[in-house]
């Protein structure tokens, strides 16, 4: 039989509350490299930190605004649902810092190059390939533009859905490969993906050069960001913030984790970019003002 | 004393090669004999040049800025290249 459990030492208690603990999601085993090298370079400078995975970003948020974490790496959909408990429960969460590549990003509606589809009007009765349900720049932000261009869907087009890892919020980009394959291999008439990604699948070979077009493309959107959460101890998180964006690309203890975690430069959190995000989880239906899930085939 | 006019800022065309094709290499080439903030003009043909292209500097430490035609953007040199 299992010893019962003990209270925590008043020297683990002391540990437990100045140490940092940050969320992040595991969505590829990259995450436990990137973290754990963070980890090391933190401990350097004095700052005890530690580091919690999940397997979805839903347990993650609430995990923050429970208080098991103080900061969160969040998907601009996470930082939305982070945002909207919090204000729920009169509280409020903070956008610490982000990386250089979150900011201003677009996502492209991309066609084959052939084919006879020239404007948005022009995917009325055709096959539409999104990426995961949860996906941001795959599937919510796009469909959003296709509805502020008259094209509501469902009826006025059909939305082929790649769900993949539910509850990553289409960070592994799983989804979003799928739906470029769907499009090259005929299977759809139109692919949504983040912009870079375009570039990438044609680089890879997963879209033959060429052989697709872009035909439209979104406004621009942020993606991750690091989130504080409401009850976080403001003086250990400031140093964390401060740590962050002291790291330099030219430091090669930490440019290899830089590169890891595709950045050149961490920057101030902002939060002006997540308003497409909003109208499309609203017009979705995915999240209620204050953070419930409510898109009914969301699994994670 | 006469005031001299800055020089202009140069530029590349890529004529029909997109960033799909290579072109970035001939891009970053041109970037290296520019200052850290130095500006590069690119023109090109390429079907999603403009898209690329700035999802190709964001990626790279650069910023890629509106330009008048027929300049497709500015590319503004960042510094990660240089901190080797």
């Amino acid at each position: 039989m299992a010893a019962p459990p003990t209270a925590l030492t008043e020297r683990e208690t002391m540990r437990h509350a100045t140490t940092l603990r940050l969320g992040a999601v595991a969505y590829d085993p990259k995450v436990v490299t990137i973290w754990d090298g963070f980890k090391a370079w933190f401990a350097r400078r004095d700052l005890d930190f530690d580091y919690v995975l999940y397997s979805n970003y839903e347990r993650q948020v609430e995990a923050l605004l429970d208080g098991a974490i103080h900061v969160a790496w969040n998907s601009p959909l996470a930082r939305v649902r982070a945002a909207r408990l919090a204000g729920a429960r009169g509280a409020a969460v903070r956008a610490l810092a982000m990386r250089d590549t979150d900011r201003d990003l677009t996502s492209v509606i991309v066609v084959r190059a052939d084919a006879p589809i020239r404007t948005l009007a022009d995917l009325k009765g055709r096959r539409v390939a999104v990426g995961a349900i949860d996906s941001p720049q795959a599937t919510l932000i796009p469909l959003d533009h296709l509805r502020a261009h008259g094209l509501q869907p469902g009826l006025d087009f059909e939305v082929q859905r790649h769900d993949l890892l539910g509850g990553k919020h289409g960070d592994h980009i799983g989804g979003e490969r799928d739906a470029a394959r769907a499009l090259a291999g005929g299977r759809a008439d139109a692919a949504c993906m983040i912009d870079g990604n375009h570039l990438l699948f044609v680089n890879e070979g997963t879209l033959p050069p060429g052989m697709t077009r872009g035909l439209a493309r979104t406004g621009r959107y942020d993606h991750c960001n690091l989130t504080g959460g409401p009850a976080a101890p403001a003086d250990l998180v400031e140093r964390f913030r401060r740590l962050v964006l002291s790291m330099s690309y030219d430091d090669p203890e930490v440019r290899p984790l830089l590169d890891l975690e595709g950045l050149k430069a961490w920057k101030e959190g902002r939060v002006e970019g997540y308003r497409a995000l909003e109208a499309a989880v609203d017009a979705a239906r995915f999240y209620d003002r204050d953070g419930t899930i409510t898109c009914a085939d969301y699994r994670y | 004393m006469t005031a001299t006019a800055p020089s202009p800022a140069p530029t590349i065309d890529i004529e029909d090669l997109g960033l799909d094709r290579g072109a970035h290499l001939l891009i970053k080439r041109a970037l290296r004999e520019l200052p850290v903030g130095g500006r590069l003009g690119v023109r090109g043909r390429a079907p999603d040049l403009a898209v690329h292209l700035a999802a190709w500097c964001r990626a790279q430490g650069h910023r890629a800025e509106p330009a008048p035609p027929p300049l497709v953007a500015w590319v503004i040199r960042g510094s990660a290249e240089t901190g080797r």
